[in-house]
């Protein structure tokens, strides 16, 4: 029975802990623009982030080296080191973006400017890093990301024409006006949305630091299975509420506040309260991954000591490595850099890189002297080489579309 | 010595034919005593190939150990690497000159 | 030669260079950037690991390029001493090669633990808490 309480833990907390600031822009802006024509790229973005994280835990808990050690191991000092800096460079916009989205959210509940607030979100993401441990961390903003459920019960609030939102998903279409490049990019930033770099680096330093065994590879295969499809229905829903109140208005989402407005009009001050400490939950969470992220990249490739679980002292460099990364992201953030746009770009350029990360695991995890009898099966490498297909697709039409469609006008 | 003066450097024969580059070494443990570690690892061959990234990533092993997944194998067109001898070495400089008849 | 189990082999590039070094203790201490050889003393001539060199120094020489030469001038930079080349570990104290190198020497011993020590002292033994395991 404490079993299965664990379980579902662990279901609850990846469940909640899925969406990020990527999530919550892209959703939104993906269903006012397009209705839910864009639903299939979350379902593969889904499918994606679940292959992918599952080869990366299976290969942390069997090899117990975490995704940038096998990286350099694989390709090499030299293009690991270039590996390094897209990989670094992107997560470090993430950040900013997840630090905005932290400050925003505080904007909502106080009226206060998010710029001051970005500080602020700075310190207690490096605070929270310091100080508590990586389950309680994991926990408490996983669970608290599940207040988002809210915005179903706004939905159904609603009354949308559920079976021409299910016709808009099933028939995907370019609405009038709008062109095929922009369609794609679109989709792009949502596979990218789902399929976060930063959650891969997480999950398998958690694995490795953690020293998962085989027996703890199914209580987090589950939590992979079922939590993440789970957190992508929480994208789909915010998909949804911006169907059916943006897209037939035509209004394009350009705020984060603007994603809070469907369930503030079904559900009033309680609808609009819960959205923003759904957010806070969320982006808080994604802060915290992606900054120590910062570290776990650098420091898994130089070979120094990182990690939650020891003190402090005892991972100086790491830490140092977090602290400049937050200090870095909190200059940018106040400069009033666009949050929406640089969300987009974090999410997009994560896309095109994924193949960065992707295509190491993917070797690794068929590799019999690393992983035993755990390689991969016929069919996980199946799916998985279809993805490693699509993803160096990806990688190739992203920067041109970024340029033909001015990114995403 | 540094390893690093062999990898990645060019290996020509005497009578100039380009063999490819140093992808690896192969070391046996035949040295003498080290301390804790025991007999030293000594560097019998050095493995050369024109440019293949299958190698790098493992699937060229004496005991291939990474067999799939299909789609990467075909991909990275395999090429086997050249083993050769240290004796065959003459010189080492910017490229590694070795004997002719260490490339059959 | 010895009665220690010789006659292993391995790839230097593949199973030895770019691993993780781990202490006596059990903590990471950076990874094989480069090896020393030395020629052997035998008729063979073949040349020996003597040491594993690790650290900004011995990485500028794996990059090799530009890059390389560039992190080598960083390195003579921050090094005190007369002694410039880069940090090294007599291959005499590796303990074991497996997933990972295993040294039998603690980290605070070892010339490439400098930055570390470094990163500790000046800044991060500063903050409070810092000799906190996170509860």
């Amino acid at each position: 029975m404490k079993k299965l309480g664990q379980i579902t833990l662990g279901i609850l907390t990846a469940m909640g802990g899925f969406v990020d600031i990527g999530d919550l822009v892209a959703n939104s802006e993906t269903g006012a623009r397009y209705g839910m024509s864009l639903m299939w790229a979350v379902l593969l973005g889904v499918i994606g982030i679940v292959v992918f994280a599952e080869m990366a835990g299976r290969v942390a808990t069997v090899s117990k080296r975490a995704v940038f050690d096998v990286v350099r191991e694989r390709m090499g000092a030299r293009m690991a080191l270039i590996n390094l800096f897209a990989s670094f460079f992107i997560n470090l916009l993430t950040l900013v973006a997840e630090l905005a989205g932290v400050a925003i959210a505080f904007q909502l509940a106080s009226d206060v400017n998010y710029l001051l607030w970005i500080p602020l979100a700075g310190f207690l993401v490096w605070f929270v890093i310091w100080r508590m441990k990586f389950e309680t961390m994991e926990r408490v903003f996983g669970l608290m990301g599940l207040v988002l459920i809210v915005g179903a019960v706004a939905l159904v609030k609603l009354h949308p024409d559920w079976m021409h939102l299910w016709h808009q998903a099933s028939h995907p279409s370019i609405p009038q006006g709008e062109g095929t490049p922009t369609y794609f990019y679109y989709a792009i930033a949502l596979l990218g949305a789902a399929m976060t770099p930063y959650e891969v680096f997480f999950f398998s330093s958690g694995a490795v630091e953690e020293k998962w065994t085989r027996s703890d590879l199914f209580v987090n295969r589950s939590n992979v299975y079922i939590g993440f499809p789970l957190g992508g229905f929480f994208s789909i829903m915010l998909m949804a509420l911006a169907a059916t109140v943006f897209f037939p208005r035509g209004i394009g989402v350009e705020h984060l506040g603007q994603v809070a407005l469907p369930t503030t009009l079904a559900l009033g001050k309680i609808g609009l309260a819960l959205m923003i400490l759904g957010f806070f939950a969320t982006t808080f969470g994604a802060a915290l991954e992606t900054g120590l992220s910062c570290g776990y990249t650098i420091a898994q490739y130089f070979g120094w000591q990182w990690g939650k679980l020891v003190k402090p002292r005892q991972a100086a460099r790491f830490h140092l490595v977090v602290i400049l990364s937050l200090v870095v992201a909190v200059l940018i953030g106040i400069t009033a850099v666009d949050p929406v746009q640089i969300t987009e770009y974090s999410i997009v350029l994560s896309a095109a890189a994924l193949p960065l990360t992707y295509f190491p695991i993917l070797v690794v995890a068929n590799d019999r002297q690393y992983m035993g009898d755990k390689t991969n099966s016929k069919l996980s490498n199946t799916i998985a080489s279809f993805f490693m297909v699509l993803l160096a697709i990806v990688a190739i039409a992203t920067i041109p579309l970024m340029i033909a469609t001015k990114a995403g006008q | 010595m540094r390893l690093s003066e062999l990898m990645g450097h060019e290996v020509v024969t005497e009578s100039g034919r380009v063999l490819g580059k140093v992808h690896d070494v192969y070391l046996v443990q035949d040295g003498p005593m080290l301390g804790e570690w025991g007999a030293a690892l000594r560097v019998h061959e050095i493995i050369v190939g024109k440019r293949s990234y299958a190698t790098r990533l493992g699937y060229d092993r004496r005991d291939a150990q990474v067999k799939g997944p299909v789609l990467v194998r075909l991909l990275l067109a395999l090429r086997r690497a050249r083993h050769v001898p240290w004796s065959a070495i003459r010189e080492i400089g910017e490229r590694i000159i070795v004997t002719d008849d260490a490339a059959p | 030669m010895s009665d220690a189990p010789a006659g292993r082999t391995m790839y230097a590039a593949l199973e030895l260079l770019d691993r993780q070094i781990v202490d006596a203790d059990g903590c990471m201490a950076g990874k094989v950037d480069d090896l020393e050889l030395e020629a052997s003393q035998d008729s063979d001539g073949l040349p020996v690991v003597v040491a594993i060199l690790s650290g900004p120094g011995a990485l500028a020489g794996h990059l090799g390029g530009r890059l390389g030469r560039w992190l080598a001038s960083v390195q003579r930079r921050l090094r005190e001493g007369p002694d410039t080349g880069p940090a090294r570990i007599a291959f005499g104290a590796v303990k074991r090669i497996e997933d990972h190198v295993e040294v039998a020497l603690p980290r605070e011993s070892l010339e490439s633990n400098r930055g570390e020590q470094w990163a500790r002292d000046v800044v991060v033994d500063k903050i409070p808490g810092a000799g906190h395991a996170p509860e």
